[in-house]
């Protein structure tokens, strides 16, 4: 019917095309495709889908980088990068990081607005209820958390200034205060705060599968076991009124 | 066996939500892009299924790529199996073009070389999705901008795809449009080549003129000329199940019904 190169290989060729940063090397792939120019609608529609696609996913980053920062940064994204998977909400890993030489607080922003995207497609579950414990192997059971639960580090004061970048209030002076932001699902809402340095390490074992016993006998083995077991139960009070655990196991 | 699509639908979009939510929105049916459905669960699969307890739903997909000469994705395939088998939709349609190859997704509807390789591998593709959903599909007629030197026809490759695997088209009627003007063809010579018989579902929408021709923006009213189109595809294969795709410009409901009165209207008194 053609003399049209192998499949494979037109793809291959477009795609090259279509991904290539340089203009004159795109313009010299492009006159090998023989198609006309109609091809540049696909290079446009191409990149301002991922544009916006990044936007999307990464909105409070991009309002405290403003826009042409934002497009600036997300065009050398996705030179660097190409898409691989099938769905573009999935699009961005790695962006957080590429934006630390522009500003520490965008890279935590952009990781903290990821987080909540993801959380609010996570897996459901009914949280449980505190009257639960009674039934709760202690020797034997790890805690469940919901999957959505995430735990973000940070660098800076980033979780602040996305609170207040949400609700249109003040943003606060940008500082240092590295830590980690407990991002989860209440309902069908995503919520975060931060976490304290102990609950961390606790729910960090727990998403491992590590039995509560055991992760409190290895803390217990830095500091007064006592007041160890008094802090774990303490958060896992909090963690239960806080719908951020799914079960135990 | 699910519901069969009937009469005349939207696009579900978000400003809309509430009206389908509330099962107040006069309309048949109502579609949805399936890959923002195909997630673990959280509000977007909620509403879907609050949404589908009141309307049939078509689920429109753009990743199935079955024109890749990598062959499907499994995964795509096991997620859009699982949202089917929750949503027990009407219809599962996807599109005749390629999203990527070699592990880069473009997320873009990329054109087809209409060659007889091609044929091959949309036809192999299309044979492995249906088996895998274990129900036949729709493919959409794509929007072109570029043609391939020394291909057939889309019209013949697409009867020549519906005639071996048994899937049916999405007849997109504006895609007719914006393709035949852009390769200088007659749009009612393209249309009396396409199989018309298998005809599923169509779809109407706005396009826009770009600096090498037209192009398939979603993001305006139905063209009076796609509406010609239109009445002249009803006045061939009778009642299909018709709607408005709106991706950009958002208007009112109100305006989008309205559209879809149109649309009624054309059934209802089809061209000879």
């Amino acid at each position: 019917m053609s003399d049209i190169a192998p499949l494979a290989t037109v793809q291959h060729r477009f795609c090259a095309w279509l991904t290539e940063p340089d203009e004159d090397r795109a313009a010299e792939l492009a006159q090998a495709l023989h198609v006309g120019p109609g091809l540049v609608v696909y290079q446009n529609n191409y990149r301002v889908a991922l544009i916006d696609a990044l936007r999307e996913t990464h909105l409070r980053a991009a309002a405290w980088l403003g826009e042409a920062a934002f497009a600036a940064a997300a065009a050398r994204h996705i030179d660097a990068h190409p898409p691989t998977r099938w769905t573009i909400d999935a699009y961005g890993t790695g962006f957080p990081e590429g934006l630390r030489a522009t500003d520490p607080v965008a890279v935590d922003l952009a990781t903290i607005d990821r987080a909540i995207g993801d959380a609010f497609v996570a897996a459901d579950a009914m949280p449980a209820e505190a009257t639960a414990l009674a039934a709760v192997d202690w020797e034997r059971a790890a805690i469940r958390p919901v999957p959505s639960l995430a735990l973000i580090p940070v660098e800076t004061n980033a979780d602040a200034i996305w609170l207040a970048l949400v609700a249109e209030t003040a943003v606060p002076q940008p500082c240092a205060l590295p830590g980690t932001v407990l991002v989860w699902r209440q309902g069908f809402e995503p919520v975060m705060r931060r976490g304290d340095p102990l609950e961390c390490r606790i729910l960090r074992r727990s998403l491992d599968g590590t039995a509560f016993a055991t992760i409190c006998e290895d803390l217990a083995d830095e500091g007064d076991p006592e007041q160890v077991v008094t802090r774990a139960g303490t958060a896992l009070g909090r963690w239960l009124g806080e719908s951020m655990i799914a079960g135990f196991d | 066996m699910p519901t069969p699509l009937s009469g005349f639908g939207l696009g579900m979009r978000r400003p809309h939500y509430a009206s389908y939510l509330a099962g107040d929105a006069p309309v048949d049916f109502v579609e949805v892009i399936s890959e923002n459905f195909m997630v673990e669960g959280g509000r977007p699969l909620d509403t879907l299924l609050r949404v589908r307890e009141h309307y049939p739903v078509a689920l429109h997909g753009v990743s199935l790529s079955v024109g890749s000469a990598d062959g499907p994705s499994i995964d795509y395939l096991d997620r859009l199996k699982t949202l089917v088998e929750r949503i027990d939709p009407a219809v599962v349609s996807d599109h005749l073009c390629w999203t990527g190859v070699g592990g880069f997704n473009s997320h873009d509807l990329l054109p087809v070389p209409l060659t007889d390789e091609a044929l091959d591998t949309v036809c192999r593709t299309i044979d492995r999705a249906q088996s895998h959903l274990g129900r036949r599909m729709l493919f959409e007629n794509p929007s072109s901008y570029i043609a391939f030197p020394g291909t057939i026809t889309e019209w013949d490759f697409l009867g020549e795809m519906v005639r071996r695997t048994g899937c049916g088209l999405l007849l997109d009627v504006n895609n007719v449009f914006v393709s035949a003007m852009n390769h200088a063809i007659d749009p009612f010579a393209w249309l009396d080549g396409l199989p018309l018989h298998a005809v599923g579902q169509i779809h109407l929408a706005g396009h826009s003129q770009g600096a090498h021709g037209l192009i398939d923006t979603h993001d305006a009213p139905v063209d009076p000329a796609v509406w010609a189109l239109y009445a002249k595809v009803i006045g061939r294969t009778g009642p299909v199940p018709t709607m408005i795709e709106r991706d950009g410009n958002i208007p009112d409901l109100g305006e989008l019904l309205a559209e879809l009165a149109t649309a009624r209207a054309v059934v209802a008194e089809p061209v000879a």
